[in-house]
């Protein structure tokens, strides 16, 4: 049976979650640690599409989640309540990621040379025709995922809150910590680096 | 279709694909259990006390190390060499008066040959 804890937990208002995550991060400074396990109902969803965009493993998509919240739980004294813990949250979030790919440079030349028939499929309908199908959409998220993986740690970041979830430059400087004027230079960067990276797949099949 | 064209449609098919917001079951108690093995060694004193002394332990340990090491390379004729240690009153005696001003006032030397 669920407790009035976590029904609260599921509150979809903004201002209503703000002051939940306020009340119970008093209350786990206060000592009451349990009370963490209502933060973390509350935000886990969230952490969790977070992470997705990063790791493709789920073993590892969840142990990035838990290490921001391992790092949220130690660092909870330093949150301000001058802005919204979800936002805190997620750059805590974002940095954890940034950890994370630069911890797990994969080799970063073989990602289209295992491309599954989906995929191949998806490659050629579009790189033969000018409509935007949108048919495959799992197919589409893989190729977007390993094209990502291709790039380099910062370069991927940046694309990722640039482009799929279509954050300001603004708010990727705020979420990183990097200056707005690096932000645009690193995002010019990356767009160079994905046209690279697809100009080095198999031309004579797709382009 | 040059590469430019396909990023922008792979970017487009990323925005529409957005990724799955589904927790595995009991996550959240699997982070408090972790966050419950992290806490007495922050908490407790005495642990804190406990982790300072094998750290210095370990520190100790290796100085210790070092310091052997030095000793057991160093070749042991070199302990009796070492000026500091020579019987310094004794040796100055056995030199002859000449020698010893040859030594000490070469100077003196020159003017004679001269």
């Amino acid at each position: 049976m669920p407790s009035p804890d976590t029904d609260s937990a599921l509150a979809p208002d903004p201002r209503a979650t703000a002051a939940l995550d306020a009340r119970a991060v008093a209350a786990v400074l206060a000592g009451e640690t349990a009370r963490f396990e209502e933060i973390i109902l509350r935000h886990q969803p969230r952490l969790f599409a977070t992470a997705r965009r990063y790791a493709r493993r789920e073993d590892e998509v969840a142990d990035i989640v838990q290490e921001i919240l391992l790092k949220a739980f130690t660092k909870l004294a330093s949150w301000r309540a001058d802005a919204p813990f979800e936002h805190w949250l997620m750059r805590l979030a974002v940095r954890t990621c940034f950890d994370f790919l630069r911890g797990h440079q994969r080799n970063r030349e073989q990602v289209f040379a295992e491309l599954t028939h989906e995929e191949e499929d998806w490659l050629e309908r579009h790189a033969g025709s000018s409509d935007a199908a949108r048919d495959d959409e799992d197919a589409a998220r893989t190729l977007v995922q390993k094209a990502f993986e291709a790039l380099s740690p910062a370069n991927r970041l940046v694309l990722t809150l640039l482009e799929l979830e279509d954050r300001t430059v603004k708010e990727i400087s705020s979420l990183t910590g990097w200056s707005v004027p690096l932000v645009k230079v690193r995002a010019f960067r990356a767009r160079a680096e994905l046209r690279k990276v697809i100009g080095t797949l198999k031309q004579d099949r797709y382009l | 279709m040059n590469p430019e064209e396909l990023a922008r449609k792979l970017l487009q098919a990323g925005r529409r694909a957005r990724p799955s917001d589904t927790v595995p079951y009991a996550f959240e108690r699997r982070v408090m259990a972790a966050i419950t093995r992290r806490r007495p060694a922050a908490d407790d004193p005495l642990a804190v006390w406990a982790a300072g002394l094998w750290r210095a332990a370990v520190a100790c340990s290796a100085l210790t190390l070092v310091l052997g090491g030095i000793h057991w390379l160093t070749p042991a004729g070199m302990a009796d060499s070492d000026p500091s240690t020579a019987d310094t009153p004794e040796m100055l005696l056995a030199l002859d008066d000449d020698s010893l001003s040859a030594a000490l006032l070469p100077e003196t030397e020159t003017s004679d040959t001269w």
